[in-house]
Formats: structure tokens, sequence, C-alpha cells
């Protein structure tokens, strides 16, 4: 355990000093996410507010809604994000096969090696200011309990978004073709940028029970500020985020292994 | 029976080649329905090896020398046979395996692109989890081995090739490996950068006992590092000896060059003498089995009174060309 964190700590630094040897295209990456990122919150806020409602959700609870997701994403895409997107790129190039011969598990590897990207402060800081901003204008009263719950939330969804990237990178060992899947992943996302009451019932049910990226935002923020979640759905439903996310992110590192073995003994 | 360091026997790697289809819609197709080639990539090969020595792996471009390499890494599992590496199985045991091992896959690099070579060695030292003196030794002495003192604290990016190759290799063995596994070690580099590499390995062997098996086009990385070599060709082992048996083996004889100051003369066909290659004013004549030396000079200045002739004993990338021809 000792060994894995100060593994863990010296990648970590590599990753860190890779980004600094171009400080200045870091921070200008930085400065362009926040700016790009503002006007996104900025357009849902503005089109939420002068329509009035999304479902029963007014302007402030949908930036809620909004602000959660991106947190949980950005926390699971500084792991998992290079990870996925690169790792049928690294096959290709056989770079995939140094993972094989080093003494960690190649997932770990793969992770240390590639993961971290530190680029995703902006989209974490970012975040986190309209999470703040939305919840004061609600006057929600913050307790314990409630930011126990939001930090729950939060790293569960990270969970769920990291359980996502696994996933999705599997393919890789398959096939050659590029991040059809990813592409796949980021197009179903789009749908829990608002409250999943407003989707026909047939979403509403994938969202939640066969790709349920609805509990990234949309039941933690329920749960949240009290709101009404699809009819006939059980009521702890919106307290099941971190078992779903522990469940899925065990499943995804399971389903690689398979797709790993499977690389293996074809040499894909 | 003891067994061997290394032990292969029969290994056999098929590659499934699948015919893949575009977009989300094939793919998802393709999960239910695919169609494959197979592709035989190593039929059949059994060798041993003993702690210590140097191997040269060789054979033309997909003969099956990097297949081989990974499945005696544990990178890939086999079709079928087995491998053993110091009573370890590479492909069952792929970690502990791996804590044994050496290895460097021709130019990709384990190195990262915008970090000096000495960010990479630290990572190393915790990935193996060395001890400190161990490791600083090590570093000391590759580093000094390699002559990797001037650019050890330079951008990887800002490297040449040669300087990349030799911080892969030193790289691959700060762990002290048993066995390292070097795949196309010295291809793209210039003349002096492929001797420093070749006197390198020699020393690391002599030095610390390392069992080495390398793959390669160059036949003077052969010449200049390995007792033994294999070669093999589509998969199939051709030959396993040494170098002199298979200069034995497959050695045609001897060839002559000849120069003229003028235009040469007519080339007379006969069955004792081939005319391998021609330029302007140069010729290379090969000399059949049985000729000596002494005599073909004779001859040949006599019938065609070159300026300048030299007899060269038949170079081993010949020999190989000539062996692949043989075996077809």
């Amino acid at each position: 355990m000792k060994h894995h964190v100060k593994l863990f700590y010296s990648f970590f630094q590599v990753a860190v000093r890779r980004e600094m040897a171009y400080r200045g295209t870091y921070l200008a990456g930085i400065v362009g996410q926040w700016v790009s990122f503002a006007a996104t919150f900025a357009t849902i806020y503005i089109l939420v507010s002068s329509f009035g409602m999304v479902g029963d959700w007014n302007g402030a609870e949908v930036m809620v809604l909004y602000g959660m997701d991106k947190l949980a994403y950005a926390l699971g895409a500084s792991f998992f994000f290079n990870f996925s997107s690169g790792l049928s790129r690294r096959i290709r190039s056989g770079e995939f096969d140094g993972s094989l011969t080093k003494p960690i598990h190649p997932f770990l590897h793969e992770i240390l090696s590639c993961g971290y990207n530190i680029g995703y402060v902006s989209h974490i800081s970012i975040s986190i200011i309209v999470l703040v901003i939305a919840l004061s204008a609600l006057q929600y009263h913050i307790t314990l309990h409630g930011v126990l719950l939001i930090l729950s939330m939060v790293v569960s969804g990270a969970l769920i978004q990291g359980a996502a990237f696994i996933a999705s990178s599997t393919w890789s060992f398959f096939t050659i073709s590029d991040h059809s899947v990813l592409d796949l992943m980021y197009d179903v996302r789009d749908f829990i940028h608002y409250p999943i009451t407003i989707y026909p019932r047939g979403i509403q049910f994938i969202l939640t029970f066969i790709l349920p990226f609805a509990f990234m935002n949309f039941y933690p923020a329920a749960a949240l500020l009290g709101k009404e979640i699809p009819t006939g759905y059980p009521a702890f439903l919106p307290y099941l985020s971190p078992v779903v996310g522990v469940l899925l992110f065990a499943l995804s590192i399971l389903l690689w292994n398979w797709g790993l073995k499977h690389y293996q003994s074809t040499g894909s | 029976m003891t067994m061997s360091f290394i032990e292969v026997k029969k290994l056999c790697k098929d590659y499934k080649i699948a015919k893949s289809e575009k977009g989300i819609s094939g793919a998802v197709k393709s999960l239910f329905h695919r169609e494959y080639t197979v592709k035989q990539a190593v039929r059949n090969v059994s060798f041993s090896l003993e702690k210590g020595e140097v191997v040269g792996y060789i054979g033309p471009n997909g003969a099956g020398k990097s297949t081989t390499l990974k499945m005696l890494s544990g990178v890939l599992l086999p079709t079928s046979g087995t491998v053993s590496v110091g009573g370890i199985v590479p492909y069952k045991n792929r970690r502990e395996n791996a804590r044994h091992i050496g290895v460097v896959f021709g130019q990709r690099s384990q190195l990262y692109w915008d970090l000096p070579i000495s960010d990479t060695f630290d990572l190393y030292e915790n990935l193996y989890n060395l001890p400190k003196e161990q490791f600083r030794k090590n570093c000391d002495y590759y580093i000094d081995l390699l002559d990797m003192k001037d650019f050890i604290d330079q951008p990887v990016r800002q490297l040449s090739l040669g300087q990349k190759m030799k911080a892969n290799i030193a790289i691959s063995l700060l762990h002290d490996p048993d066995v390292l596994y070097l795949d196309e070690p010295t291809i793209g580099l210039d003349v002096t950068s492929k001797k420093v590499l070749r006197d390198a390995i020699k020393e690391i062997n002599a030095e610390k006992k390392t069992t080495i098996i390398l793959t390669t086009h160059d036949m003077d990385d052969i010449e200049a590092v390995c007792k033994r070599l294999i070669m093999i060709d589509q998969g199939q082992k051709l030959f396993d000896g040494t170098l002199t048996d298979f200069r034995a083996k497959y050695n045609s004889g001897f060839s002559l060059k000849l120069e003229f100051d003028s235009v040469p003369p007519a080339w007379q066909k006969c069955s004792q003498y081939e005319l391998a290659e021609q330029s302007e004013h140069q010729w290379i004549v090969r000399a059949a089995d049985g000729i000596s030396a002494k005599d073909a000079m004779i001859d040949l200045i006599n019938r065609y009174d070159p300026t300048n002739l030299y007899v060269q004993e038949e170079r081993i990338e010949d020999i190989v060309r000539a062996a692949y021809e043989v075996n077809k």
C-alpha cells in the first residue's frame, strides 16, 4: 500500500511537470476553458430563466444540476480521459505492450502513466463556483449533512463517469476503429443537462437503469433539493448513487480485464 | 534432464485478422458476426538458452521475431506450445516475470517526451520499488557505460534517435533483470551510435551476466555481439547454432571484386563463375565451390585483365539472403 502511494505520487509529479513544461499553453488552456464554460453556464441560465421553468425546476435548480454534472465529470475525466481516449492509439503504436512488461497491473500502469489530465482544474473550479452561486440563490442552508451529501454524490458521479470511460475504452481491445463508443457516451450524456422528468418514460428508464448517467446529477440534485423523481420509481433511488458508482466502477474494471485477456490471446 | 534457463517448446501463435466494418453500426454488427483470416505468425518454434547467452534472432520483416519476443515477455499468450523463463511462465505469471526481464521494443519509447530522462529514471525507481543504493549504483553505471552524462537533463524531445535508444536501454536495465529482450536496437542509427550500443551490449553481458536476445536486420549486430544465432522465416525456425556453423552451412564460397580503368571486356559465361553484380567499371564475381582463391585470381586476371582485384569473404548478410532463397 505504501508502495502504491509512493508510486501514485511520483507519477503525479511527472504529470504536473509535463503540463508545466509548456506553462503558457497550459494557462491559456485554462483561461480558454473558463471562458467557454462560463458562456455555457450563462446560456443555460438565461434560457431557463426566460422560459421560466424546465419541468418543475427553476433556473438556479437547473444550474445545480449542470454544475454537479460538470464537477463529477471533471473529477472522473481528470483521471480517466487521457487513459480512455488514448488507449486505441497506444495499442496501435505498441506503447500499450510496454504496460504489459511492467511489474504492476497494466490497468494501473496505464492510469498512472497517461492519466491525470490536470487541465480539468478549470472545469472543477468553475463548477464549484456555479454550485455555490446557485445554492445561495436558492437560499440553501448549508448543514454538515448537506455537505456530506454533496461530497458523496460528487464522488459517486466521478466513479460513474470513470466507469463510462473505462468501459468505452475496452472497445479498443477488439477493434482498431477509433472513438466510436466514446462519442456515443458523450451523446447520451447530453440528456442529463436537464432534469430527466421532462423526457419520455423510455429515456428515463435508460438513463436510470441501462446507462445510469442520471445518478451523476439528477438523482443527487433531486435528493438535495427535494425534487420529484419519475412517477413509480422507488423513493430511495436518489440516495443510491454511491452504490451505483462503486458497482459500475468495479464492473467496468472487470470488463476491461476481460478485454485485455482477449487482446493478449489475439494480439488484436 | 536439467531445464535450460529459457525453454521454448513448440511455440505457435496464430493471429486472427478480423475484417472490420465502419461506424457504430458496423462495429455493433461485427460484435455478433465477424469474418476472420488466420495468419500463422509463429509456427512450432523450439529453442533453449542458457543463462548469460547472447543470441541474435534474425529474419526478414514479418518473420515472427517480435511476436516471439512478445510471448517471451508475457505480452501475448501463445496459441499453443510453452515458454519458461527462469522457471516462470511469462504469460501466466506476467507481473512476477516482469521483475526479471528488461524489454526494449524498437523505437517505441518508454520515455516522456517533454521531460528529461532523469525524471523517467526516478519513476522507474518507484515502479520497481528499487532499494536506493541499487538504483544509484545502476544509474551511475549505465550513464557512464552509455555515455549519457551530456544529455541526461535535456528534454527527451531534443534528443537524437541514438540518445533515446541509449536511454531506453538504460531504463530497461535499472532493476538488474536476468534477461534483456532487445527488438531492433540499432534500427535507424548511425555507424558511431551502432558501435557504442554494440560495445555496451557486450559489456553488460560480460559484467552483469545478463541473458540477451536481440532481433535485428543488421547482420553486423550479430557479428559484433552474438556467438549464436537463430534464424526464422515465415514463423518457422530455419537455423539455430553458432555463427561459425552458420557460415559453414550456408556459405557458398567467396566473391571477387574486379575493377577496370576503362570499359570492361565482355563477360564470358562459364560454369565456374557467376557475375553477381555489374556497374560501369566494376564487377562482383562469385566463385563456385571447390575453386581455390589463388586459382580463381589467376584465372580471372588472365581472362579479363582488371586493374584491381580483391577477394571478399562472403558477408553474412549475403549468406542470410541466400539461405532464405534456399529455403523458399
